[in-house]
């Protein structure tokens, strides 16, 4: 656990040295492709979403969880809306909503799942908080549903601009009702340039997350 | 008179739809990341040269020789890239 600790610490001023900031919203600019990833022991994300414009996008989604009913797999086409967006001149807010429908796999079939998903963030150069709220509702059971919420905090140590590296720190609070560790607190590190984005960190036990994201 | 009038109507008309740079006070404009569409958004357009100064909020366009483009192109062409526009200033 120090040790990983001391690799995203020395991984945080090694990026503070070179200068650096992000968001990761489920929509973006019309006409766009996004791959987006988020990696943890529990968890692996990964979305490949088209944009058709700056209000709604489609996402293809496969999800991998390990839950205390064992490892789940998921796979669903999803819908993304920009529900509204507060464009002030040095800030931003917005509120996403997600819905998918698809499979879980179980037993060499695909079961019946839909998700609801709610995003909430506000963000301006120097800080930024989200909040996320995800349903994933399994049709064969309701004691199977899963229940997963994510807070987020951040702030950049320097303004960075449009062409530098930018760098923010980040402080993610997660909890779900089918992950043993019950609530999670990982401090992570974001570095950006142009169109892609990295986030790494560990939580206070040790477990290291990595997400990743670009922009086309 | 009427000829005048004419002449003197396209020239201003001419200041308002083309031009050689256009700076645009932009808001929402806050991440560098999110605003890699504006300027995907401007090149598509065929904007010869497109500038993003985050800290004065600032998108600085260079037209392409003859190049013209509205008001309304520029606000349509932010809105598609997720942002409202503030000012429009022609140089």
């Amino acid at each position: 656990m120090t040790t990983k600790f001391l690799l995203v610490i020395g991984l945080y001023l090694s990026a503070i040295t070179y200068s650096p900031k992000l968001m990761a919203h489920p929509v973006a600019f019309a006409g766009s492709y996004s791959i987006m990833t988020w990696n943890s022991k529990e968890m692996s994300d990964w979305m490949l979403t088209h944009s058709f414009t700056s209000r709604y996008s489609l996402s293809a989604r496969t999800l991998r969880l390990n839950t205390e009913d064992g490892e789940r797999k998921f796979y669903m086409p999803q819908l993304n809306f920009l529900l509204k967006r507060w464009n002030e001149l040095s800030s931003q807010a917005n509120v996403y909503l997600s819905l998918g429908h698809g499979g879980e796999k179980v037993n060499n079939s695909l079961k019946d799942t839909s998700v609801l998903g709610l995003d909430v963030d506000w963000e301006s150069r120097k800080y930024y908080v989200s909040f996320k709220e995800e349903v994933i509702l399994s049709h064969r059971n309701n004691d199977l549903n899963i229940y997963q919420s994510k807070f987020r905090a951040g702030f950049a140590p320097y303004l960075a601009e449009f062409n530098e590296l930018n760098s923010w720190f980040i402080l993610q609070f997660d909890h779900s009702n089918k992950v043993k560790e019950s609530i999670k607190i990982t401090p992570m590190i974001r570095l950006f340039y142009q169109n892609v984005l990295l986030e790494f960190g560990a939580s206070q036990k040790g477990d290291s997350q990595l997400n990743f994201m670009v922009h086309f | 008179m009427n000829k005048m009038v004419l002449v003197l109507s396209l020239i201003f008309s001419q200041s308002i739809f083309a031009a050689g740079k256009i700076d645009i006070t932009v808001k929402g404009m806050v991440c560098s990341f999110c605003s890699q569409g504006i300027t995907k958004k401007f090149k598509e357009e065929g904007v010869k040269d497109v500038k993003v100064d985050l800290t004065n909020h600032l998108v600085s366009l260079e037209l392409a020789d003859n190049q013209k483009l509205d008001n309304a192109r520029i606000e349509t062409i932010l809105k598609d890239s997720g942002y409202g526009v503030e000012k429009i200033e022609i140089k």
